[in-house]
């Protein structure tokens, strides 16, 4: 597989993590280049590693979890503040609630955030996300808990 | 019920959609990383020589998941690239014409606009006597910053250049993102990294064909040695120079301390004999005399 191969077809996926990392499109764009960039520069080590798309998908996550990306502030807070408890959801609740979930999660740590966009996206075990993130699988736990349990409580307090 | 993980997990998937498509990507990482490198083993011996200078100023992990890479195919670089010219670190190249005729941003251009106004410039507005433009990709684009001739400008980079790269908001604000001093260096189309070189001893004699140089990785290598990546060193005759390049494979992982990297020792054969020519860094542009007497 050569470099033009792999970007054409794997592009839009890395994106789209890209993306639920970081909240915002060009963010998402600077890091998969950033990421690409590197894998074209060790191209003959990433197409001899097991599973090269892990080897890249870890550049984009280390690209984010680097901290010198600036965190999208352009998205606001959707009110929801007078849904009823227990009430029938149309169409309009449920987008409002994705709307608070998104806000939310943009307000998480990068570690959390990532945790959950490679866990409830990705699908990860915790075993592949500790790989990916370089940390170890009690540290991914931590972080998804910590993480649910920010979203849980911004969720029963609309 | 709320159905925490389930609304999680609906969100990510409705917001994924929205993700940028990237149509360009290849375009710009090709552009930006040069293109596909060849490959050779490196004939003779190198030695290590560890010099121990430089500080640490980024403190990050090798993060290669894979671990390192013991059985390295050394890159060898085509002849000679270049007709273009990059600031050093970065990967963005350009004519070096433009170091001659530093053509002007357009002031009435969204970029010309904003670093005369809105956008605060990474030096001091006083320092600045130009601006041009030399690359801008989607929301990024790269500027070379021509500083005034003063001591505060030399201080800040010799060169009195500064390469700055601004970034494009959502709001369609720009601003500036990172900068640095841009000292000019020749760019090869091998994907390899820069290396500088010196004598360890005196300037050979003129009959000689073959002698040992130090050459040192510019790049963060985590403090590792180059031996096992360098290329063949690039030699190029003039009547009046022989100018060695000595080029090294990337450090096998993602991100690395930027410790002093250690010398290496290699032999450079010529073609014909040194003669009275001057012995000049092809790295650099234009080529630097290089140093003698300098410590194994």
């Amino acid at each position: 597989m050569d470099f033009h191969e792999y970007v054409v077809n794997h592009r839009r996926q890395l994106l789209r993590l890209a993306y639920l990392l970081t909240g915002d499109a060009h963010d998402a764009e600077d890091i998969v280049q950033t990421a690409l960039l590197r894998a074209f520069r060790h191209w003959r080590q990433v197409t001899r590693a097991d599973h090269p798309d892990a080897y890249v998908r870890r550049m984009v996550v280390n690209a984010f979890l680097d901290g010198r990306r600036r965190r999208s502030a352009s998205e606001k807070p959707t009110a929801t503040g007078d849904m009823p408890v227990g009430a029938e959801r149309d169409h309009a609740d449920t987008q409002a609630e994705r709307a608070a979930m998104w806000t939310k999660l943009a307000e998480l740590p990068r570690a959390q955030r990532a945790v959950l966009v490679l866990r409830f996206y990705e699908d990860l075990d915790d075993a592949s996300i500790a790989e990916l993130m370089g940390c170890g699988p009690s540290t991914v736990r931590s972080n998804a808990a910590r993480g649910l349990a920010s979203l849980r409580k911004e969720s029963t307090r609309v | 019920m709320y159905d925490l993980e389930s609304t999680l997990r609906a969100t990510l998937a409705d917001r994924a959609a929205e993700a940028p498509t990237g149509d360009d990507l290849v375009d710009v990482v090709r552009r930006r990383g040069g293109v596909q490198r060849t490959r050779r083993r490196i004939a003779g011996t190198a030695t290590a020589l560890a010099l121990g200078i430089g500080v640490a100023v980024v403190a990050i992990a090798d993060l290669n998941p894979f671990g390192p890479d013991h059985d390295i195919v050394v890159t060898a670089p085509d002849p000679v690239a270049a007709d273009q010219i990059t600031c050093g670190s970065d990967q963005l190249s350009f004519d070096p014409d433009i170091l001659v005729e530093r053509p002007p941003l357009d002031p009435d251009s969204e970029l010309g606009t904003a670093v005369r106004t809105t956008a605060r410039p990474p030096v001091a507005a006083r320092l600045i006597e130009g601006w041009t433009l030399l690359d801008q990709a989607g929301s990024t684009a790269h500027l070379m910053i021509w500083l005034k001739p003063a001591a505060e400008s030399t201080n800040m980079a010799g060169s009195g250049m500064i390469v700055a790269t601004y970034r494009l908001a959502n709001d369609g604000t720009w601003s500036s993102w990172s900068s640095g001093e841009c000292e000019p260096q020749r760019a090869f189309d091998d994907g390899l990294d820069p290396a500088t070189w010196a004598l360890p001893g005196a300037r050979p004699g003129a009959e000689a064909t073959s002698f040992p140089i130090l050459v040192t990785e510019r790049g963060c290598a985590s403090g590792q040695s180059s031996e096992g990546r360098l290329a063949d060193p690039i030699v190029e005759y003039r009547d009046d120079a022989v100018l060695i390049t000595t080029r090294v494979e990337p450090p096998v992982g993602d991100m690395f301390t930027c410790l002093g990297n250690p010398a290496t020792e290699v032999t450079v054969e010529l073609d014909e004999p040194l003669g009275d020519r001057q012995l000049l860094d092809g790295m650099w542009f234009p080529p630097r005399p290089v140093l003698e007497n300098q410590p194994r």
